[in-house]
């Protein structure tokens, strides 16, 4: 198991309780400190701790991931910066799903169906190893 | 009027007229004929008058002659009878006469003599006697016996008395007997027949003239009427010749009427006709027929056989037209040059342009045609260039611009157009495809819709199994604790599936109902022990009032119901706000039994309720308030209601109360 030696905060806007929860205890047992957001209007309070990293679902209530996105990417240098994984059930491939995430700059776009936990653990690591 | 009963009207007026100028023509004749039979009439008479007065010329000359001699006025006074023997019987029989007759001053008979010495010789009366005294010459007729007389009397004087102007010394008379001797003589001398009173007329075949003479006494009594016939060979050749001729015109003219009615009837009518008929009973084998006659009905055929056939190519060409029109798709015809010939209604339609604007034009100037990606073509590239090029069928998919910049989808299907191995242009087909690619595009949006919503749940699963698996000697109340997401994730699978079966069952059409008798209040509270979860984490209050009897059972499907009832209640909760309240209320009457389900909430947009039982549609505040849902509960809940013979309504107060109500018919087993 690998453990992270400066313990990255990452931020987790996901809606979906059980995935969330699956997520943050992964996150955790690998070394690193999570805090948690279930929609677009409580990620916009998270944000404010500026977050190492951020795993951010599109689809969510209030306001969407794409919004939220958007507000990061805008509200100050930090924002332009901090490295955002989509984590999306959405198919990337949909040509207004490209269009529309390309403009952000994420990262990644990850589907999280064919992800295992352990994959986006080493796709967190290789995002943060390139920041 | 038909032609040939027009002929044969003017035939018969001609035949009238004709026959009005003919007896015209013979009652003028008939005049001019019988002017000149009076007129010959006339000359006759006159003839022999002049012949009956010239014959007793004779007996007015001896009277006068033998009057004024000395002799017989001392005869008359001193009768010698040698005298009378030698002078008077010689006299009369010199002159031709028949009797002759003296009388002395005293009217005394002094001596009398008669070639036929018939006796007693006439008695002159006093009166008679004293009268011819009187005038110095008289000439007069009596009868005799049975004969009529001419008689002409002289008073005697001296001879030196030449202009007898002194008295009388006696009175001679001369008679000339009418016998039939002196009658026939007449009629030698005239040529006539001079036929007795009584004597019946010779009814000869030659016309003749005929005419009466009086015999008239002294006192202008008649004696005698004498018919004179004279006969007049020339007239009746005359009158031969003209009715000959009458018949000649007579006969000439209706012969000649009949030939032009015979003529005109074969030359005119009869194929004036004909062609009538034939154009009538559109007798195309006739007229055909007809155009080989060299007269002008054949020209006149022929052209009723040209313009019958330029109409059928006329209507032949409007029927194309109007198939070519009412054809769905744009159709567009161009020549070798590209010049649009043809542009139906679709293709009016299509790019904004009216035909009449269009026709004559380069195809290029009414449309912009791209690639499907919105690329321009190079100008070779055209379906209908290569079409023209290739001489083959080019089918492509492309992008249309309008004038108006109105962009759409199209198919495009060139086809050249070749008459006699010559490409003479070609047509090209036009189809909006913008609803095609629509559907394309929803069905592209629906299968990524449900991969969203099927990853979602099998991402938890994935993420569970794969944390059980690789954290070995977990404690078992964690492992525990894993089960109710499991099953909920199974849940939101299965629910999905079902809901793309039902979609697939609603859209083919093969949705089977069967006929339960139910009990609604029980389907209601199987779907609120389903939607518990969800009911206790928003802490919503749910009231349920029945209004109908325990009795009060609904036939309908079962499956099918609860399904609805599931969606509506599912929604209500998803939708309702914390610490809502759900109100299911139940009731019936006459017609149908109504469930309404209302929650409080933000409720629908306005500007989006015509849009809520659309499939796939989620308001956007739905989108918001719960990002996970497909947009079919409300879709399928109709349908299947639809089915069901039911309906769904709804009313949505925002931020108030959002009421859906089922109608189902109340029906009896």
């Amino acid at each position: 198991m690998n453990s992270a030696t400066n313990k990255e905060n990452i931020l987790i806007i996901e809606d979906d309780s059980n995935l969330v929860s699956l997520l943050s205890g992964r996150l955790e047992s690998a070394g690193y400190k999570t805090e948690i957001a279930t929609d677009g209007e409580k990620a916009l309070i998270e944000i404010e701790k500026k977050p190492d990293l951020i795993l951010l679902d599109i689809m969510l209530p209030k306001l969407s991931g794409l919004d939220v996105m958007k507000i990061i990417r805008e509200k100050d240098e930090w924002g332009k910066k901090v490295p955002i994984i989509i984590t999306s059930n959405l198919n990337p491939d949909d040509d207004h799903i490209i269009s529309s995430v390309a403009k952000y700059s994420p990262a990644f776009y990850l589907v999280k169906a064919n992800y295992s936990l352990e994959e986006i653990i080493e796709k967190i690591k290789s995002v943060l190893l390139t920041k | 009027m038909k032609i040939r009963t027009k002929i044969t009207i003017l035939t018969g007026a001609l035949i009238l007229g004709t026959t009005f100028i003919v007896l015209g023509q013979y009652f003028l004749e008939k005049e001019r004929l019988s002017d000149f039979l009076k007129e010959v009439t006339r000359e006759e008479k006159d003839s022999f008058n002049l012949l009956v007065s010239l014959s007793s010329s004779n007996i007015s000359t001896l009277a006068r002659d033998y009057t004024f001699w000395d002799e017989m006025v001392e005869y008359v006074n001193n009768p010698d009878p040698i005298f009378a023997e030698e002078n008077i019987n010689e006299g009369v029989n010199v002159f031709n006469a028949s009797s002759a007759y003296v009388y002395n001053i005293d009217k005394e008979l002094v001596y009398a003599y008669d070639i036929n010495h018939q006796v007693p010789f006439i008695n002159f009366s006093k009166e008679t006697l004293e009268e011819l005294m009187r005038s110095r010459f008289t000439h007069f007729f009596a009868r005799t016996n049975s004969n009529i007389t001419e008689f002409s009397a002289a008073t005697i004087h001296p001879t030196n008395d030449s202009e007898r102007i002194t008295k009388p010394q006696g009175l001679f008379i001369v008679g000339k007997h009418w016998d039939n001797n002196y009658i026939s003589n007449l009629e030698n001398l005239s040529g006539m027949s001079i036929i007795h009173e009584g004597e019946e007329i010779p009814n000869e075949e030659d016309s003749s003239i005929k005419f009466s003479y009086q015999i008239l006494d002294k006192n202008n009594n008649i004696i005698e009427t004498f018919t004179i016939v004279s006969p007049l060979p020339i007239f009746d050749d005359m009158q031969r010749a003209s009715r000959n001729q009458l018949l000649f015109i007579i006969f000439s003219t209706l012969l000649m009427l009949f030939v032009i009615f015979i003529s005109l009837n074969r030359l005119v009518g009869k194929p004036i006709e004909s062609l009538s008929r034939s154009i009538k009973k559109k007798d195309i084998e006739l007229m055909k027929k007809m155009q080989k006659s060299p007269s002008e009905f054949g020209v006149l055929a022929k052209l009723v056989l040209d313009f019958s056939e330029h109409e059928l190519v006329l209507q032949s060409k409007a029927k194309d037209e109007a198939i070519l029109s009412a054809v769905g798709s744009g159709l567009i015809a161009v020549d070798k040059e590209k010049r649009i010939s043809l542009f139906n209604v679709a293709a009016e339609h299509l790019f904004g342009v009216n035909a009449k604007d269009a026709l004559g034009k380069s195809v290029d100037s009414v449309f912009e045609t791209r690639t499907h990606s919105g690329f321009s073509f190079s100008p070779e590239d055209f379906p209908l260039s290569k079409a023209l090029r290739e001489k083959k069928l080019v089918s492509e998919t492309v992008q249309c611009i309008t004038k108006d910049g109105k962009k759409f989808p199209a198919v495009i299907t060139a086809a050249p157009v070749i008459l006699n191995n010559e490409v003479i242009g070609a047509v090209q087909d036009l189809r909006d495809i913008t609803s095609e690619e629509a559907l394309e595009q929803s069905k592209r949006d629906f299968i990524s819709l449900i991969s969203h919503e099927l990853r979602t749940p099998l991402t938890s699963l994935d993420w569970t199994v794969e944390k059980l698996e690789s954290e070995k000697n977990l404690p078992l109340d964690i492992i525990e604790s894993t089960i109710p997401y499991m099953r909920s994730s199974l849940n939101r699978i299965k629910t999905l599936v079902s809901a793309m079966i039902e979609v697939s069952k609603i859209e083919s059409g093969s949705v089977i109902t069967a006929s339960n008798e139910l009990e609604i209040s029980v389907l209601i509270d199987n779907s609120i022990k389903e939607l518990k979860p969800g009911i206790e984490a928003k802490k919503l209050k749910i009231e349920i009032n029945d209004e109908t009897d325990d009795k009060d059972t609904v036939l309908s499907d079962e499956k099918l119901l609860q399904i609805i009832i599931n969606n509506l209640i599912s929604n209500a909760v998803r939708y309702s706000n914390e610490n809502g309240i759900v109100r299911i209320n139940i009731k019936k009457d006459e017609k149908e039994f109504v469930i309404d389900i209302a929650n409080t909430g933000e409720g629908i947009p306005e500007e989006e309720q015509s849009r809520i039982f659309s499939k796939m549609f989620r308001a956007t505040n739905a989108k918001l308030i719960s990002p996970d849902g497909v947009g079919l509960g409300l879709f399928i809940s109709k349908s299947f209601l639809e089915k069901l013979g039911g309906s769904l309504t709804f009313l949505s107060i925002p931020n108030k109360e959002t009421i859906f109500s089922i109608h189902l018919p109340v029906l009896r087993k």
